[in-house]
Parts: C-alpha cells; sequence; structure tokens
C-alpha cells in the first residue's frame, strides 16, 4: 500500500531526534549542485547548507578587501541573495557554485572599492580586536596592523589572488578559475604579493618573520 | 627537476613565492628536488623558515567571523525572497495595464450590482392597482361612478 502523505508526516512527526539528524547529515552529504537543486524546491534545510559552506569565507574574503565588517557583511548578504535568486536557472555541471559566488563577492567589493578608495588602519584595529588591555595583547593588536597594513597596500589583483589562497584557502586552480585568468597568472600574483610582504614586514616585523 | 636537474637556491626562492610554504601545495614534479636541496642547503632551509614566518605573519590578520545577525537574516532568506518574488511578479510594469483593467471591470460590476432594476420591483412591473390605493379605492372610486 501506498503510504499516505498523513501516515509520512507521522511517521516524520514520531521520529526521534536520530532519524532528523540523519536527514541533515544527507543534506549536508549533497553537493552544492545537488544543494542548489533542492533551494530552487524550497528546501530550507538546503539552504542552510549551502549557508553553512560559503557564508562564512564571503564575510573573510569581502572583510580582507574591504576593511569594514558592515560593509563584509554587505557584501555577503548580497552574494546570497543573488544566489537565492539564481537557484532557479542554475545549470548544474556548469561553473563552480563556489567560484561563482565569489565572482559576484569580488565584483561587489571592486564596485566598494571604488566608492572609496582609502580605509583608515585605525578602524581596522577597531574593528578585529575589540579586546584590550596587557603587553601581549597590543604587541598583537601592533602586529596585526602592521601585517593587516602591508596586505592592504598589496595592489587589488595581488591582494584578490592572496586573500582567495592564503585566508580562504583556494588551490590556485580555484583561484584562477574565480578570477578567470591562468593558473600562471595566479602564481605570478602571488609572488609578487609574497615578496612585497616578505620585504614590507622585514623591516616592520622581522624578528618575527626569522623567529618561526 | 630531479638528481640529474638539481634545483637552485634562486629556483627554490621562486617556488616558496609561487606556491606558498607547503609543500602539499608545491608541483609535485619540483618536490623531490626542494627536498634534496633542502637536505643540504642552510640557505635552502632558512629560505623556507621566512616562507613559514610569512604565513604565520598573516595568520596573524584573520577575518571576523559572520555575525549572529547576519545567520539571521540570511536564514529567513528564502521567506524573504518569495514575497519579493510575489511582489516583483505583481508590481512588474507588463502587469499594470492587465491590473488596470481588472480595476476597472471590477468598478464597473460593483457600480452595476448598486443600481436599482426593473427586477427590483417584482417580475410583473410596476403595479398601477397597488400605487393607487389596492383595489379597495378603486372599488370606492367605482360606487361613486355609479
Amino acid at each position: 500500500m501506498a503510504p499516505t502523505v498523513a501516515a509520512s508526516r507521522a511517521a516524520w512527526m514520531s521520529a526521534g531526534e536520530g532519524t532528523r539528524r540523519s536527514r541533515v547529515d544527507d543534506v549536508s552529504g549533497l553537493t552544492d549542485d545537488a544543494l542548489i537543486a533542492r533551494i530552487s524546491d524550497g528546501d530550507q534545510l538546503a539552504w542552510g547548507e549551502i549557508t553553512r559552506r560559503h557564508l562564512g569565507a564571503l564575510v573573510g574574503y569581502a572583510w580582507h578587501m574591504l576593511r569594514d565588517r558592515a560593509e563584509a557583511e554587505d557584501v555577503a548578504q548580497e552574494t546570497m541573495v543573488r544566489l537565492m535568486r539564481k537557484a532557479d536557472t542554475w545549470e548544474p555541471g556548469g561553473a563552480k557554485v563556489k567560484t561563482w559566488l565569489f565572482r559576484v563577492a569580488i565584483n561587489q567589493c571592486i564596485d566598494r572599492q571604488r566608492a572609496r578608495r582609502t580605509t583608515s588602519l585605525d578602524v581596522l584595529a577597531e574593528q578585529t580586536d575589540p579586546d584590550t588591555g596587557g603587553a601581549t595583547v597590543a604587541r598583537d593588536h601592533a602586529l596585526r596592523r602592521t601585517v593587516g597594513g602591508a596586505v592592504d597596500d598589496l595592489p587589488t589583483r595581488q591582494k584578490q589572488a592572496l586573500t582567495l589562497v592564503h585566508y580562504q584557502g583556494f588551490s590556485q586552480k580555484e583561484a584562477a578559475d574565480t578570477l578567470d585568468i591562468s593558473v600562471e597568472a595566479v602564481e605570478s600574483l602571488l609572488a609578487r604579493a609574497r615578496r612585497t610582504l616578505k620585504a614590507q614586514l622585514r623591516d616592520l616585523a622581522g624578528d618575527l618573520l626569522e623567529e618561526w | 627537476m630531479d638528481k640529474t636537474n638539481p634545483m637552485t637556491l634562486d629556483a627554490f626562492e621562486a617556488l616558496l613565492d609561487r606556491c606558498g610554504a607547503n609543500p602539499d601545495h608545491w608541483p609535485v614534479g619540483d618536490r623531490d628536488a626542494a627536498d634534496q636541496l633542502l637536505a643540504h642547503s642552510a640557505d635552502a632551509q632558512n629560505a623556507l623558515r621566512r616562507a613559514v614566518g610569512l604565513e604565520r605573519l598573516l595568520d596573524l590578520d584573520p577575518a571576523p567571523l559572520p555575525s549572529d545577525a547576519l545567520e539571521a537574516r540570511i536564514a529567513t532568506l528564502p521567506r524573504a525572497e518569495t514575497a519579493h518574488w510575489i511582489w516583483m511578479v505583481v508590481a512588474r510594469p507588463v502587469w499594470r495595464p492587465a491590473v488596470l483593467a481588472a480595476a476597472m471591470l471590477g468598478g464597473v460590476y460593483l457600480g452595476a450590482a448598486a443600481l436599482p432594476t426593473s427586477t427590483a420591483y417584482g417580475d410583473s412591473g410596476f403595479d398601477l392597482n397597488s400605487i393607487a390605493g389596492g383595489g379597495e379605492t378603486l372599488g370606492v372610486i367605482e360606487s361613486l361612478e355609479e
């Protein structure tokens, strides 16, 4: 006998926590493409899972590019809104969801950077390290400002590549796809960024650069 | 690179600049040559140490996590987007003439429904008999004429 909707609902309601968790786990095992297909059908669990996978990275990328938490969260939210609107017409097997998301975020960051070319490092310090007090904390605070300032001073393209690869854990191939350039071009950007940072930080934090 | 084509210090430093300090990120073909260089070159070991130091310095500048408020907003996006989608469909310019026409038809219908019609007074139309006072009045008039 085919199960009725009421019987299925009753079984779901009477199921234990373990059963419900296993359904969540099922979602967590799906590919991004499969999640998008479910999202277009209104699946809240799939939406929660795709958010869990990408929201933090989007905020992180945007924050490193903009150095403003509120703006970074705006970028991440707008990117997720666009993904939701795209879900109905998403073509599985095409661009990776991760690549698509970061392209949207990158373009938004560029637009915002054009709107305001400079950001005060004082703002950076206030927004990233509310905890102050103690010599160690003050030293870390100063180091963070130094490192943040050096990264911030990199040309935009180098900063994009470094942020994707170092802070977001992209492979060079993923970064190349996202930035729409070759792997060799990504490696060149990374090499120039690392050389610049080493030169700058050797002066400012040379002891630490040699310490490890 | 291999034993027949050993890696130079310059090439190793270039590899570190391109691919970072994690050997897992180095091209597979360069790993053995880099290992051989590291085994006997103090300069190469120092270069690797500086590369690791740079990555640890960069780690001192982590991004903040998404705020609870952002996560809450993202969690409610599906519902917000459904409402947005409905509004966008209804408010699209292509629908505006149809909405206007529907409003006009509705107005005409309601107006017509409120007007008195012949059926409001019965199917037989106006009853002159009742308007004149009914059958009793007519009887009085007839008796006077007699």
